[in-house]
């Protein structure tokens, strides 16, 4: 903001944006320029009317040199003379009102400023004085008002960087909730099942929390490798001696858990897929404490405790269980579809 | 380890006891099972001197090949064979027990899947008992209740078409143990051994 083309500086529109000035001084300002303006469009029109009068003069003068008398010569003369002093004190109290300063009224532009404009002769020069004053004042309130707006935008992008900031930080709290939640909903499942199932010994005590250890006694151990979500990623059953061997994390070398195996990595997709992780987590478990019995219970379908067929499955007791809420117990090829 | 039984298999009197092995050992085979070795048990039976004052008065050895495991039994309140707490006990006072009567078990070994089937024929001297001693041996399940009637299921799917003889429950001395060992598979080679009557044909 470095003033209109006349020079004329407008710092005191940033001291009314900072300081908050209200409307009023702004419309005492303008008014004051209004008058202002109007005292001088009516001085330059006064000596327009004077020199009219006085070219009148002139011309009459010119005119009619041969049939006026002295008298009447004398007297215009006497007029063109008023006339022209009448103009010449227009001229010098225009420049008196030029070399005054406006203290009393802070807004107001330097004086420094006024007699160009003052001096300014419009009809010379073929520009409204008043005009500019007015266009220099609209421009600046321009400028203010795009200033606050622009003082708006920024203060609300501020406010929605603020906003994403914290949202970010209640993101990552409620991250950390959400997953210390699943965690106690993970042990909540685990002391409910190990309640309900005596046969079963559960050890959740790994390093990072993903492996669960679950012996059904003198049956089986299953290694159970648990996500953070309670989404159960990859299920090893085996001996329970075996987990004294050296390569413990790979499958197991007795047919029936290779087998086992098998049914619980196809019970864990069938529980997810149609459930939420917590509560599949917790079928898949009962459905797992059903294996008590994998040695001495007889197939639903033939009643044998072995499979007999000649298939690869044969010589192997019912390793297969359903995954509805009875858990039968059935061969591989006598369980149902 | 596993939990094994071991029964005693009729042979029918137009056959031998190397022909009724050799026929199971075929159906075995059949089922894709692989042989896997031999073995052989020597079984020792003594008897207390008129002058011992030990209160064991039978004693029973048994040594097996494969893996050279020696277990020494004796009967206890003389109708449950329970083995020796301490073998030593024996070993240093055999001077006062004289040996009355050996066996030997031998036989082949086949592997079918998770079981270990051992064929057998008994023979004492130039004699040979006319039943086969089959033993099989689960390895998944150590606890004996829990796959005992399996195991009978098995042997009697695998001798089919001869006659079987099984316990009917696990000893009494291998029923309440909840890990199966390897001296309960000596209890019940001892009881069979000792106990089964006997019909010797010459060689």
């Amino acid at each position: 903001m470095n003033g209109n083309s006349n020079g004329i500086p407008t710092a005191s529109t940033e001291n009314n944006s900072q300081n908050g000035s209200t409307n009023s001084d702004n419309t005492s300002v303008e008014a004051y320029l209004k008058k202002l303006g109007n005292a001088l469009h009516a001085v330059q029109e006064l000596r327009w009317h004077v020199k009219d009068v006085l070219n009148d003069l002139n011309d009459e003068v010119l005119s009619s040199s041969d049939g006026h008398n002295d008298a009447e010569i004398n007297g215009i003369n006497a007029l063109k003379q008023k006339l022209e002093n009448a103009d010449t004190n227009i001229k010098h109290h225009l420049k008196q009102l030029g070399s005054a300063e406006f203290k009393s009224i802070s807004s107001l532009p330097s004086s420094s400023a006024l007699p160009s404009l003052l001096l300014y002769d419009p009809q010379l020069e073929g520009k409204s004085t008043h005009q500019d004053l007015i266009n220099s004042h609209e421009w600046n309130q321009n400028v203010k008002s795009n200033s606050k707006i622009i003082c708006q935008i920024m203060e609300k992008r501020q406010n929605e960087i603020n906003f994403l900031h914290n949202e970010q930080d209640e993101l990552s709290n409620d991250a950390c909730q959400d997953a210390n939640s699943l965690e106690n909903i993970k042990n909540d499942i685990l002391t409910k099942i190990g309640n309900s199932h005596e046969e079963l010994i559960i050890d959740s005590s790994s390093r990072d929390n993903s492996l669960i250890k679950v012996t059904i006694k003198n049956t089986l151990t299953a290694l159970i490798y648990v996500t953070e979500t309670l989404v159960i990623s990859k299920v090893l059953i085996m001996g329970p001696e075996e987990l004294n061997k050296p390569k413990v994390r790979t499958i197991s070398s007795y047919q029936v858990f290779k087998l086992v195996t098998l049914r619980a990595t196809a019970a864990s997709l069938y529980y997810y897929g149609n459930n939420a992780p917590a509560i599949a987590f917790q079928l898949f478990m009962d459905w797992l404490a059903s294996y008590k019995s994998l040695f001495n219970s007889k197939c639903k379908y033939c009643n044998r405790y072995l499979s007999d067929l000649h298939t690869d499955f044969r010589y192997l007791p019912a390793c297969c269980r359903t995954m509805d809420k009875d858990h039968l117990a059935y061969h591989y090829e006598c369980k149902p579809n | 380890m596993g939990v094994t039984i071991v029964g005693l298999c009729s042979i029918p009197s137009e056959r031998t006891s190397q022909q009724v092995i050799d026929v199971l050992a075929k159906r075995l085979t059949n089922l894709f099972a692989d042989v896997v070795g031999v073995w052989s048990l020597d079984f020792e039976l003594y008897q207390t001197n008129a002058d011992s004052l030990s209160n064991k008065n039978v004693v029973y050895s048994l040594v097996w090949s494969d893996n050279n495991a020696k277990y020494i039994m004796y009967n206890k309140n003389d109708s449950q064979i329970v083995p020796l707490e301490s073998p030593d006990e024996f070993t240093s006072n055999i001077k006062e027990y004289t040996h009355r009567k050996s066996l030997k078990v031998q036989g082949q070994t086949l592997l079918l899947g998770d079981f270990i089937v051992k064929l057998s024929s008994v023979v004492s001297g130039h004699a040979s008992f006319t039943d086969i001693i089959i033993e099989a041996n689960y390895k998944p399940c150590g606890n004996v209740s829990l796959c005992w009637n399996l195991l009978r299921e098995f042997c009697m799917m695998l001798t089919e078409s001869y006659e079987l003889s099984l316990p009917e429950a696990a000893p009494a001395s291998i029923s309440d143990i909840t890990a199966f060992e390897k001296s309960q598979t000596a209890v019940q080679y001892a009881d069979l051994l000792v106990n089964h009557k006997k019909a010797i044909t010459k060689a």
